[in-house]
Parts: structure tokens; sequence; C-alpha cells
């Protein structure tokens, strides 16, 4: 049971222990970002957020993690913001949903590479819950979120103890693991506006529609400034611990045309960096395979695309 | 750690006790007996527990009954009670959109949800649509055509 004062700190804390079952835990509703971090230091690791609950709820039944309490954050206002300024870019906040970044006409203008990968992350019913924040916790190694967040060069934005800013590639440190201390939140994510006309293109191979488990991902952006593409964005996710940034294929796509000649070696570049791992699901030959068909394949529906024709 | 919340459930209004555990897929089932609604993988894969919550479709298995004090429910009963859609559950009958049946109240759920937004869906963006339901018996084809068919019925 917890008692919080007007002014958000904690008066009392204690569980509600009842009878040892596995699974019973407390839930309680903040409207604030102090009276959240107050219940997360109260007990680390024992209170967690409970954001869309897609991820948690599921894990909770089996009993098997230590939580005593969930905090519901979903009340609280300032991550529920949604607003992109021009000069200052697009700010997210954690508890926004996929379903509600889909619907914003900002992103869908500005943003098409976030469109694209949104859309295909798992049905409507999920996404009506899911959020933007609660991936980026979870921290997939076969997110499709992430490597869009990674090619806008995303920060994420933490309250704790001190308020941090941590770019998005620090953010994620492997399968399932971020930077975020038991008692920290992440509140928002904040993208800096594109440097151009953003072009971008999301190719994802899957077991089946809706199927949680991305099999390889391919995220690709580029730039358009007087019809001349720059400054391109290649992010790959489930061919390693986590989704990352191909710099060695942006950096040849930055300098030369993007002739056949040059999407082959891009390709290449790009398997190159891919680690993937064998698993049930798909052998690392093939999904290395795959890495190069969903790059060439996205390279060229954003030169298509580019050109005006909309494949 | 018990609440005492409220649910306006298919236009009525009910107060009830419950546990901080408790889904709202549990409450919907043993409490309310709205056994229309299916308990299937419990982790948000098989859509057969989809209700509206507060009219967006979501999956009653991945939300906390507490977190859903005040909300407005619709399950596939008052779905049907409401005839709003019977032209869909018609369809449904027609193009043989079931055999067992376990998986038929969330396809309403998510096949009503699309119609009220879009009326004249093409087949690709039925089977979007449609992504996060699975049935076993069926194959889809019938489920597919069912919902093609409603919603060239209305409008
Ligand atoms: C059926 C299904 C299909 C899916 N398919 C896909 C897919 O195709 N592609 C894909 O990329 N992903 C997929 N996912 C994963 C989905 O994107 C995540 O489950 C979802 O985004 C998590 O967000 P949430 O708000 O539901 O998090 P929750 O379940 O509420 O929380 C998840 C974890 O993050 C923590 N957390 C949440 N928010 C915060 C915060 N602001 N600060 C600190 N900690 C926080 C929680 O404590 C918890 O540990 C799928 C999930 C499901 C259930
Ligand atoms: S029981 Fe909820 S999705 Fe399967
Ligand atoms: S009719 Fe049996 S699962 Fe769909």
């Amino acid at each position: 049971m917890c008692i919080l004062k007007e002014d958000g700190r904690l008066l009392e804390f204690h569980f509600s222990d009842e009878a040892g079952c596995l699974h019973t835990f407390d839930y309680v509703r903040v409207r604030d970002v102090n009276e959240a971090i107050a219940l997360l230091q109260a007990a680390p690791g024992e209170v967690r957020p409970l954001a869309g609950g897609t991820e948690l709820v599921p894990a909770l039944q089996t009993g098997r993690l230590p939580v005593r309490c969930v905090v519901d954050i979903k009340g609280i206002a300032p991550l529920q913001e949604l607003a992109y300024r021009p000069d200052e870019g697009l700010y997210l906040g954690a508890v926004v949903t996929f379903d509600r970044l889909l619907a914003q006409p900002e992103v869908r203008r500005l943003y098409p590479l976030l469109v694209e990968a949104a859309r295909q992350i798992a049905s409507p019913a999920v996404r009506n819950r899911a959020t933007v924040g609660g991936a980026v916790c979870v921290a997939a190694a076969y997110s499709d979120w992430l490597p869009a967040l990674l090619c806008q060069d995303a920060v994420g934005l933490v309250m704790g103890a001190a308020e941090r800013r941590i770019p998005l590639a620090e953010f994620v440190c492997g399968d399932g693991c971020t930077r975020l201390a038991a008692d920290e939140l992440l509140v928002g994510l904040w993208l800096p506006s594109p440097s151009g006309a953003a072009v971008g293109s999301y190719q994802k191979l899957r077991l089946g529609h809706g199927s949680r488990i991305t099999l390889v991902g391919a995220a690709i952006q580029a730039h358009a400034h007087d019809g001349q593409l720059q400054d391109w964005r290649m992010a790959l996710t489930a061919v390693g611990p986590k989704p990352f940034r191909v710099s060695a294929a942006e950096a040849l796509l930055n300098q030369e045309n993007p002739t056949a000649a040059v999407i082959a070696e891009a390709v290449l570049r790009a398997q190159a960096a891919a680690a993937p791992t064998d698993d049930f699901r798909a052998g690392a030959d093939y999904r290395r395979a795959m890495v190069g068909v969903l790059v060439r394949r996205g390279i060229e529906t954003v030169l298509a695309r580019v050109r005006g024709a909309k494949p | 750690m018990r609440h005492e919340i409220t649910l306006h459930v298919n236009g009525h209004e009910h107060r009830l006790q419950v546990e901080s555990h408790h889904t709202l897929l549990d409450v919907l089932r043993r409490q309310l007996g709205l056994t229309g609604t299916k308990h299937g993988c419990d982790c948000g894969e098989c859509g057969a527990c989809s209700i509206w919550l507060n009219d967006r479709l979501v999956l009653s298995c991945l939300v906390l009954a507490a977190e859903a004090d005040g909300a407005h429910v619709l399950t596939v009963e008052g779905l049907a009670a409401s005839g709003e859609f019977a032209h869909l559950q018609e369809a449904f009958i027609e193009h043989h959109g079931m055999q067992c049946g376990f998986c038929t109240a969330g396809f309403l759920m998510a096949a009503a949800a699309l119609l009220r937004e879009n009326a004249r869906p093409d087949a690709a963006t039925i089977r979007a649509a449609l992504a996060g339901n699975l049935c076993r018996c069926t194959g889809y084809h019938g489920i597919l055509r069912a919902v093609q068919t409603a919603s060239r019925m209305r409008r």
C-alpha cells in the first residue's frame, strides 16, 4: 500500500502481501512524474512502471518477475505529449501509443520511416495500447521500432534522482538491456528535425502477418535537397544483440551516386556488419542473405519514392 | 491489493471488487459471466479476447481490470444486442466464417472496428486489420469473404 502526500512525496509505503500468492502485486495509478519516481525509489526493481502493458501484463501473469507493485504511468500529462516544433524537432512522450503516433499529421508528413515501421508493428489491437516508450524499454533485439528511431538520432529523456539525456544508440545496451536504472523513468523521446525532406523505407521479414518476432528488418532513410539525396541512414534489426546503424554503408551512399555497383557494395557492407545467430526460426546464413535482399529493396524503394513512383 | 472499480459494460454500469492481478478478461468472464469473449493465449498473440475499451479495439488479456476503472467496454454480447453489425454476423454465417467458433467473437470485434473506420476496405486492408486474430479451423478465406461481403452490404 502506498500513500502519497499532496506534493507527490511518499508518506507511507509497504506492500500489501497476500498469502504469498506468486503473481499477486499491487497496482497504483499516478498523475505526476515525481510520484512515479518516489514509488520506484521505494523498492527499485520490485516496483515497475506500467505503460501499455503489452509486455508487462503477460509477464506478470507468469509470476516469474520479482515485481510486487506496478505504477500506471499512462495518466502523467507530460508523458502523453506529442508535439512537433520546426526548430526543435519531434517530442514523443513515453506513453504515446503507436496508434496515436500514426494518426499525427506532422509525423506522417515528416517522418515516413517512423510511420512505415510503426505500421508493421503487431496488430491494430496491440498498437492501440503499446507505447513508443515501452517498446524502447523492452529493447528487443528484433524490435521494428528501434531501427527507425536510430535513423532519426533519437535521444531518450530520463528522470530519476537526476535528469539525463541518453542517445538511443547508448540507451539500449543489448537484447532486453537498457541503461535505465530500476528507479528511473523514460519520460519521452526527442527526435531532431530531419535534415531535409526525409524519404524512408522499412523492410521487414517475418514468419506471418501479426507475428511479433521479426526475422530481419532494415530501415533506410535519406534526405532530399533539390532532387539530390544526402545524409543516408541505415539500421538493421534482429541480426545482432541489438539494432544498430551501419555507418560503413551510410558513408558509401553519402559519397557516391547510388548506381547499381554502389548499391551492391552497400549491400555487402550491411551484410558484413550483421552478426546473425541461428535459432529455430531461421539460420544465420539465411538471415545474412536476407539482410542483402532487404537492404537492396530498401534503397531501391527510397530511390523510387524520390522519383515520385510509390511502389 | 483490492480495488473497487466501475465498469460500463455493454451499456450497463457495474461496481466491482477486483484484485490488482485480475485482467479485464478475467473480470468479464468470471465476474460478469460474459463468456463470449474467449480466453486463449493470455499474451496478446491470438486475438480471441478482443473487445472495445473506450471505443478502441484492445486485447482484454493485456489490460488489468484496475486500469479500466471508469471505462466503457463493448463485448461481442453488446455488439450483437446493438444490432449495428448484424449484417457482419449474417455474413459470417453465409460464408462459413467459423467452424468451432472459438475465434469468432474476436474476429467480429476486430472486423467491426475496421468497418467503423473504413466502410469499404480492400482485401489487403482487411488482412492487415485481422492480422492479430488467429483461427485454427477455417483457413481464413471464409472470414475474409464475410468481412468483404459485410462491407458491400452497408452503405
Ligand atoms: C502480440 C504482440 C505482437 C508484437 N509485435 C511486435 C512487432 O511486430 N514488432 C515489434 O517491434 N514489437 C512487437 N511487439 C512488442 C511491442 O512493441 C511492445 O510490447 C510494446 O511496445 C511495449 O510497450 P508497452 O507500453 O506495452 O510496455 P509495457 O508492457 O507497459 O512495459 C514493458 C516494460 O518496459 C517498462 N517500461 C514501460 N514504459 C516505461 C517508461 N516510460 N519508463 C521506464 N520503464 C518503462 C515496464 O516496466 C516493463 O518492464 C509485440 C507485442 C505483442 C504483445
Ligand atoms: S487471449 Fe488475449 S490475445 Fe490471446
Ligand atoms: S473457427 Fe475454430 S478457431 Fe476459428
